[in-house]
């Protein structure tokens, strides 16, 4: 059961196999999770939104087309939900902009390269809603321009500029801390 | 440059945190039963318009076996909830209530956003914020939680009582709680009472800070019109636990000035942490824990719900009656001191953003016995606690520290001398992880 593709695994789900649902779970909770922790930076958040990602995607699957790859679907479903949860939140107790992420503490890793990639992911987080998602929807989870213009229903040539800032607030944040030369 | 930092950019995925164990099981639960329903919904929420039919269909059996005075009600389904005044709407989340899981009932003058109905009173917490949020000045919504009655550290916060509550007992709950419209303050008042075995929590929210005459006896008559079974299920019904694992949380996110004391002729705080001890398979004998304190005790008191000198701490994890936390001179019940504690008679609150960051400081996770570090130097400090909870807590006074008996699911505390510098930084997990972090200056004792 665990090696088998989507295509296969997805019907198997929806005739009601509880061992295929648990493999289909397996196999997307984290990377749809990440995505949503990606977007809002915190952990609470990122929770809820991907735990309903995966409700909605499993609810959904009787109008799936599983010819179509679920993985990027169900990420799309989780960003859309963490965007929903950052701007309902914000309606309720705006957060400071500089909250940087929580990253984990995991004795034995290379401390320069864990150090290096932390102050990434640090500097995003810290980064202000707009742009962070600009930036996490564009190099995290590889969607282009265009696509992310739909989403946030922006003109793309607002995202190709939010990119633009974010990047050049990055590079001014990792060239003070010594992680860009 | 610019390749670097995209090459940069496109590790830094690789670096992301991992879900914790608790949300990935609760994930599964919801993800499966949203497959065998078929719809990604978790709690049934009964919609009624006061005037209209569906009344007796729906909520009203309910309540209506509820409210028959003879022992007919055991036959029906059992009603915890509002019976809707002309012109009202209410909502239920369920007909049962335990002491883990509350039942919610929601009663407004207006319709409620759609996005709460949607989003938001089909979640757990039942608060429907977005109505808050836009509620007018004529809006009241009226938001109760009905808790089994059983836990004496909790039942004593709830006097015995008999309905219909009286919005004329309530209290102004802005002191002690969550405001939920900061910018635009509404009125917020709150009753308490235990009424058939159930703790009451009633919440009314106007859209005023003070409201008229008129508006406070519109919200009476609504309030006259709560229900309350008779029947109460026990904890072990099956039937409830889909609701229980997806407990409702509350974010708590406070920022203090506080001043420091001097020891040994230096000004200075002290942060202080250990790791989570489990007992049994689900039970904990040690909560995970991190403290920021000020001074010196001396061990003096034997008060178990002081700790001593504290300016703030957090916990993560549920506590039964024998969990403890470890303070400087002894352990202490958790019940008794509280999942979290502000000081707020010498702390005052601050408008400054501090970040909850350890970029800069020095630490890891802690282990079961506590670790303590000195950071002297600051006359006054900036701390900041950002803590969720299980479940709508309110943070209650209590020895000159605002407390809650809520289990804390996660916490992050950071500390920062008036000047920005960085000092502490800890964090509490469910998984019974707890991080400190200092600065290179603070001297481990």
């Amino acid at each position: 059961m665990h090696r088998l593709p989507d295509i296969e695994l997805i019907p198997l789900v929806r005739e009601g196999s509880g061992e295929a649902a648990g493999v289909l779970f397996d196999r997307y909770w984290e990377s749809a999770w990440k995505a949503a922790y990606a977007v809002t930076a915190e952990r609470a958040l990122a929770d809820d939104a991907a735990q309903e990602a995966m409700a909605r995607a499993f609810g959904s699957l009787d109008r799936f087309d599983e010819t179509r790859p679920f993985g990027p679907w169900l990420k799309r479903i989780a960003v859309n939900r963490a965007i929903d949860h950052l701007r309902k939140r914000r309606r309720v107790a705006p957060l400071p902009d500089e909250e940087p992420a929580l990253q984990p503490w995991s004795a034995g890793e290379d401390a320069d390269d864990a150090l290096r990639l932390w102050a990434v992911t640090d500097a995003v987080a810290a980064l202000g809603e707009g742009r962070r998602i600009v930036v996490v929807l564009h190099y995290w989870l590889d969607l282009p321009l265009e696509e992310i213009a739909g989403m946030l229903g922006l003109p793309v040539g607002t995202v190709a500029s939010r990119l633009a800032r974010a990047k050049a607030e990055l590079r001014r944040v990792l060239e003070e801390a010594g992680h860009v030369v | 440059m610019s390749s670097e930092l995209e090459r940069l950019l496109k590790q830094g995925r690789d670096a992301l945190p991992e879900p914790t164990p608790e949300a990935t099981e609760r994930a599964r639960t919801r993800a499966l039963a949203a497959l065998r329903s078929g719809r990604p919904r978790r709690l049934r929420v009964a919609v009624l318009a006061g005037a209209a039919v569906v009344v007796a269909a729906a909520l009203g059996i309910g309540l209506g076996a509820a409210l028959t005075p003879r022992g007919e009600a055991a036959k029906g389904p059992v009603g915890l909830g509002f019976l809707p005044e002309n012109g009202w709407l209410v909502y239920q989340s369920g007909a049962k209530a335990t002491a883990d899981q509350p039942a919610l009932a929601v009663a407004s003058n207006l319709p409620l956003d759609s996005e709460d109905v949607v989003g938001g009173l089909a979640e757990p917490s039942a608060l429907p914020y977005a109505t808050l949020l836009d509620l007018p000045k004529s809006g009241i919504v009226l938001v109760a939680s009905f808790r089994a009655r059983g836990e004496e550290v909790y039942d004593r916060l709830f006097p015995e009582t008999k309905l219909p509550l009286r919005l004329a007992d309530a209290s102004s709950y802005i002191d002690s709680g969550t405001q939920v419209r900061p910018a635009d303050p509404l009125g917020q008042r709150q009753l308490r009472g235990a009424v058939g075995g159930y703790n009451i929590d009633l919440t009314a929210y106007f859209g005023v800070t003070r409201p008229s005459p008129e508006l406070l006896a519109k919200a009476q008559r609504q309030i006259e019109r709560l229900a309350v079974s008779a029947a109460r299920p026990t904890d072990t019904d099956e039937t409830l636990a889909p609701a229980r694992r997806a407990a409702s949380t509350e974010v708590v996110d406070r920022t203090f000035a506080c001043p420091t004391a001097m020891v040994g002729g230096l000004y200075g705080i002290e942060a202080r942490a250990h790791s989570g001890v489990r007992q049994g398979a689900s039970g904990w004998a040690q909560l995970p824990f991190a403290l920021v304190d000020t001074g010196h005790s001396g061990g003096g008191t034997h008060d178990p719900r002081l700790l001593a000198n504290a300016l703030a701490w957090v916990t993560a994890g549920k506590p039964s009656s024998i969990t403890t936390i470890d303070s400087e001179w002894r352990k202490l019940p958790v019940r008794e001191a509280g999942t979290l504690g502000l000081n707020v008679s010498t702390c005052k609150k601050s408008a400054k953003r501090i970040p909850l960051s350890r970029a800069g400081l020095r630490g890891g996770a802690a282990g079961p016995v506590t670790e303590s570090f000195f950071c002297e130097g600051s006359r006054r400090v900036i701390v900041r606690v950002r803590a969720t909870l299980v479940g709508a807590a309110t943070l209650r006074p209590s020895l000159g520290i605002q407390r809650t008996l809520a289990t804390v699911r996660e916490a992050r505390m950071a500390v920062r001398t008036t000047k920005g510098a960085k000092l502490v930084y800890a964090e509490t997990r469910g998984t019974g992880v707890a991080r400190l972090f200092t600065a290179p200056r603070c001297e481990a004792k």
